[in-house]
């Protein structure tokens, strides 16, 4: 092999490697984006997979007119107050503490005051009129789909 | 050899997300199975001087927790304090684990609430969710 050739295969790995370092500077940006996206997507799809919730009573206090329902937590994960969606009868109950209130019972509070953690407990208060003597239907949602339902008559 | 490169972190990625994923899914199975296989049942249930007393027997595989136990009256959450209810496991029932309410024990709970007359509804509620219902006659 000549000097000559020596020097154009040289030339020609030095091209190839320039080429390859701004192609990977290029689509490391990409990569990274995706990368992202993917463990952002990952994180919603485990939280879907751990979060659960259970529905033990509904019961109608005539005299003040309010559906109390106590809910359990039986997943493996937090689960955010604010972001649950309360249904009667299929009619949505808006998220305002004119038409329900939510709050953990503070005799099962394990840890993190306040806030609905695995095993604890919230009582939610919907104050609504439910026809009497006929069955109703109660549903509960969670920010991750986590739901309950729960037949109750008054 | 771009192409490679790229490829290999996007399985690399994928191998983790799968990784992660299947550990979550283990945890989740865990705790499927663990409801499926938990159960109670109830063996007696009385009224008497402002007191329901209920026998339960753990039914079901495994252990229950005592302190996640919930007790309603008539709808109506019974607090977990001893001044509402009690709960004890029978020292003749134990079979292992003192203390603690494991399959075939039989645990009683006392509910201090005064009752009117006629027939009323008491649910027990275990952490996962699975509930056996009573009647007591006031």
């Amino acid at each position: 092999m000549g000097f000559s050739e020596i020097f154009s295969t040289l030339i020609m790995f030095i091209a190839v490697v320039t080429i390859s370092s701004s192609l990977i500077i290029m689509f490391r940006g990409q990569v990274a984006d995706t990368q992202s996206q993917v463990i952002e997507q990952q994180k919603i799809i485990s939280n879907q997979i751990r979060s659960n919730i259970n529905i033990d009573m509904v019961y109608f206090n005539n005299v003040t007119e309010t559906v109390h329902v106590f809910v359990r937590n039986t997943g493996n994960i937090q689960i955010d107050n604010d972001t649950l969606d309360v249904y009667i009868d299929s009619m949505r109950v808006p998220r305002n503490s004119s038409n329900r209130t939510i709050q953990v019972l503070s005799d099962t509070e394990l840890k993190n005051t306040g806030y609905w953690d695995p095993k604890e407990q919230v009582e939610i208060k919907i104050f609504y009129n439910v026809t009497r003597s006929e069955s109703h239907v109660l549903y509960i949602n969670t920010e991750y789909g986590a739901n309950s339902e729960y037949e109750f008559s008054a | 050899m771009i192409v490679f490169i790229i490829f290999g972190s996007f399985s690399f990625m994928d191998k983790m997300n799968s990784k992660i994923q299947d550990h979550y899914f283990n945890e989740k199975q865990d705790l499927v199975t663990k409801t499926l296989s938990s159960n109670m049942q109830v063996d007696s249930a009385a009224y008497s001087a402002s007191k329901s007393v209920i026998q339960l027997t753990n039914s079901g595989s495994n252990k229950i927790s005592l302190e996640h136990l919930d007790v309603y009256v008539d709808g109506q959450r019974i607090p977990r304090s001893a001044q509402n209810r009690t709960i004890d496991v029978l020292s003749s029932s134990e079979l292992a684990n003192p203390g603690l309410w494991d399959p075939q024990e039989t645990l009683e709970i006392n509910i201090t609430k005064s009752l009117s007359a006629g027939n009323h509804r008491i649910d027990i509620v275990n952490e996962y969710g699975i509930k056996v219902v009573t009647k007591v006659t006031a």
